[in-house]
């Protein structure tokens, strides 16, 4: 070779090993544009079961809510009822509605969505003889099918908030669902919504896919993917490393790790879960019976210190267990105000001018850190005189003493407990029947006349009649506090940059909420 | 020999059976399940009928004949949560708890016994303190901070492996080294003690006297006969491995019975938490058998007739 030639030569391999590179780079682009889009999401937990009648709690709502739908739906900041496999609804009398059902959808196994499947789905929901979460639909007496698209359901009690009860009420496929065992069902399931089920390996991961035959938006997102890993550290790792897109249950505490990294970011709802302060009044111990103790004890929290101390700036104060979202939520009521000063003399007031010793309970998990937001409130409360004797014990401990407690005048219980509630609905019948009402499961309180009050406000269906009574209610939880409010907890989520996302409040992660930036 | 295998096996079957009973009963004294599933809002009455589906509503006796009865046809319940048969639900985390634990012993065992041997036969040299200095860390480190350094440093600073998951070669590593750290130094430390009491025996003096090699001293006549403590911890730690290395699955999401089982504790979840009970514990019991057994293969002066 002479050596003129060398650089001609060498423009040639150059040449040539650009078109090699090119090639399978070009391929890739290809392959890019035309590969699924996946999202993986890191959970605390499996999602308990797929079957939407017996399954609960947000990683069961992860897999539900993807993969079923109601008549309808609330949106992200549970204001609004939206349509789904009803298009639209009246009320035909106190008692009973009437649903106009979407035409032309089908389950993933390709049963027609009707009538039929509306009264086969409550039918299952309200079996008695089956684990299922219907506390909430007792009162749905009949499922009386028009035509094939139309239904009218009758109600044995008013309800003023049925329909935003409704998105819960899943509607599986009558045929496949009466076929398998129900084991068989919760591990396989089939519903109307925009993902399919396609593989699960309980541990490990659980896998849907978007489906073709969808009635409404296809969702940009292809491909879900949850796994379930119970470290906070690990799932905090995989995120870091881009082996995750997305995690649920970001630790208060390394929420900075998360704002550092420029390829990720921390999403946080509005909160639905509202933490307080619950108070035995059966078990007979008597300072906590005076209502005045009650408002000493609640003017001692320094909500905002428990919330940028303890949770890093996460939370909102509460002046009751009602939340913005809430039917008649009282914006004019200011969260209770810390008033240390006042409490001491309103515990001089009610004959305890040196305080008095109390039991309190908690656990880390029932509330997020609860072991550390109780232990600033002992120390808060110490300051006027109130000695905290402070039990941590395990969620399930907390849960098992307090929840369907069958011996509530007993005293065994610490009068003083920690506690959650996280209604799925805009509305504070939940926790007012729960908590307050005789007989509730966690109702540690008997006043007939709150009482009476609870049932009109449950059973209301005057908007205007109802908005007056939910004030009335506020005014008696704000001044006589059964229980002590403290505030909203807010969930926090990781997730990459790569993912457009807002937090629902909900709990619920949706791929149809997901775009791509 | 052969009847000695056949009343160790009963004895197994006893143990599993005291077990499981005593699980039974314990497990019912401590909460309701029931409690755990009623939704917040239910009623009392909302309380007692899930009692009643789940079969919680007749005297614990009566729970236990039932239990017992559905037992022997290999009915063992299914899961108050996922709502699947319990068995079964444990008998398929078996794969991944048995793939650690092996990764965890074949790590483990060798590492250890190396370096018990090599401090033994190094006694009181720069080696055997080396040896003694890993072993202590070994023992002290706690497996949750090990397994999070680990993720922290291969992970996340270096990408070389998977934080957590199940499924290739590159997920096993991590959870096999951090299990695999503490037996290693368990054996080793444990190596060393009986390696150094067997070198001072008259026999292993004979052996140097006539003239072999510090090879065949250490190897051939000391080794051996310190190995029947060894194979006992070995076995006892197996059993241990077997019932799920809880920690260890839990910090590397691996799908093993271990997590399983504290979910379902956490959970009240009976069914399983019975059925991976009647495992682990025939594992346990058949892994002592096996123990038995094999101090005959290496120590002749055991004999079961």
């Amino acid at each position: 070779m002479k050596r003129g030639n060398e650089p001609v030569n060498r423009l040639a391999r150059r040449l040539w090993l650009a078109l090699l590179l090119a090639l399978p780079l070009q391929a890739l682009l290809v392959h890019a544009q035309q590969a699924p889009v996946e999202v993986v999401i890191g959970l605390t937990d499996d999602p308990p079961s797929g079957d939407p009648h017996k399954s609960r709690g947000a990683n069961g709502g992860h897999l539900l809510y993807n993969v079923y739908e109601g008549l309808v739906a609330l949106n992200g900041e549970m204001t609004e009822v939206l349509p789904k496999l009803a298009t639209s609804w009246e009320q035909v009398d106190e008692f009973s509605w009437r649903f106009h059902l979407r035409e032309g959808v089908t389950f993933h196994n390709g049963e027609p969505f009707n009538a039929e499947a509306v009264k086969y789905s409550i039918a299952r929901l309200l079996d008695p003889n089956a684990v299922r979460l219907n506390s909430g639909y007792k009162h749905i007496s009949e499922v009386e099918i028009v035509d094939d698209h139309t239904v009218v359901i009758h109600l044995s009690t008013t309800d003023p908030m049925f329909i935003e009860r409704l998105p819960d009420v899943h509607m599986v496929p009558p045929v496949y669902t009466a076929s398998v065992s129900e084991e068989e069902f919760g591990r396989n399931p089939v519903g109307t919504g925009p993902y399919r089920f396609v593989d699960w390996t309980v541990g490990d991961h659980l896998t849907l896919e978007a489906y073709d035959g969808y009635w409404g938006t296809k969702p940009v997102v292809d491909r879900l993917v949850f796994r379930p890993i119970p470290e906070v550290s690990t799932r905090l790792a995989e995120l870091q490393t881009g082996r995750v897109d997305f995690i649920t249950g970001v630790n208060y505490d390394t929420v900075s790790v998360i704002e550092n990294d420029p390829s990720l970011r921390v999403e946080s709802n509005s909160g639905r879960r509202t933490v307080f302060v619950h108070v035995d009044q059966l078990g007979g111990f008597a300072p906590l019976q005076d209502a005045r103790v009650r408002q000493a004890v609640s003017h001692a929290i320094d909500r905002q210190l428990l919330i940028d101390g303890v949770l890093n700036g996460y939370g909102t104060p509460l002046a009751t267990f009602f939340r913005p979202d809430m039917f008649g939520f009282d914006a004019d009521l200011p969260a209770q105000a810390y008033d240390p000063d006042l409490s001491r003399s309103l515990l001089a007031e009610a004959g305890y001018p040196d305080g008095f010793t109390v039991r309190m309970s908690t656990s880390p998990t029932t509330v997020t850190k609860g072991d550390e937001i109780a232990q600033a409130i002992a120390s808060m409360l110490g300051e006027v005189g109130i000695k905290v004797d402070l039990q941590v014990v395990s969620d399930q401990t907390q849960r098992d003493t307090y929840l369907g407690n069958p011996d509530k005048t007993s005293g065994a219980v610490p009068p003083l407990f920690m506690w959650n509630w996280g209604s799925q609905l805009p509305d504070a019948s939940s926790p007012l029947t729960g908590l307050l009402r005789t007989g509730g499961v966690t109702s540690y309180m008997s006043n007939p006349e709150l009482d009476a009050l609870i049932d009109r406000f449950v059973a209301e269906m005057n908007p205007e009649t109802r908005r007056a009574q939910a004030i009335e209610l506020q005014q008696f939880l704000y001044t006589d506090l059964p229980v002590i409010p403290l505030y909203l907890q807010l969930d926090l989520y990781g997730v990459n940059e790569r993912i457009g996302w807002t937090a629902r409040k909900d709990e619920y992660i949706l791929g149809v909420d997901m775009s791509l930036r | 020999m052969l009847s000695y295998s056949a009343r160790r096996i009963a004895q197994a079957v006893l143990v599993v059976f005291a077990v499981t009973t005593f699980a039974f009963v314990i497990l019912r004294a401590v909460g309701d399940p029931a409690r755990l599933l009623v939704s917040p809002e239910g009623t009392m009455e909302d309380l007692q009928s899930l009692r009643r589906v789940l079969g919680l509503d007749v005297p614990l006796w009566q729970q236990y004949v039932r239990f017992i009865g559905h037992s022997f046809v290999g009915d063992f319940g299914s899961s108050f949560i996922h709502g699947t048969d319990a068995f079964k639900l444990v008998i398929s985390r078996l794969p991944a708890t048995l793939l650690l634990s092996g990764a965890a012993l074949l790590i483990g065992v060798p590492f250890g016994m190396l370096m018990g041997v090599v401090a033994a036969v190094n006694r009181k040299k720069a080696l055997d303190q080396i040896a003694t200095f890993l072993a202590v860390i070994g023992r002290a480190t706690p497996h949750f901070w090990l397994a999070i350094m680990l993720i922290m440093v291969f992970s996340v600073q270096l990408r070389l492996l998977p934080p957590s998951g199940y499924g290739s070669f590159a997920h096993l590593i991590m959870p096999a080294v951090s299990l695999g750290a503490g037996l290693a130094a368990t054996i080793a430390r444990l190596t060393r003690s009986c390696m150094l009491d067997v070198l001072s025996q008259d026999y292993v003096r004979t052996a140097r006297a006539k003239g072999l090699g510090q090879d065949r001293v250490v190897l051939g006549h000391a080794l051996r006969n310190a190995l029947i403590p060894v194979v006992t911890v070995v076995g006892l730690q197996l059993g241990y491995l077997l019932g799920g290395a809880i920690i260890t699955e839990t910090v590397f999401a691996w799908p093993g019975i271990g997590r399983l089982l504290i979910s379902a504790i956490n959970n009240y979840d009976y069914p399983i938490v019975q059925s991976a009970i009647i495992v682990i514990a025939s594992a346990f019991v058949l892994i002592n058998v096996a123990v038995d057994l094999v101090y005959a293969l290496i120590d002749p002066r055991v004999r079961y007739d």
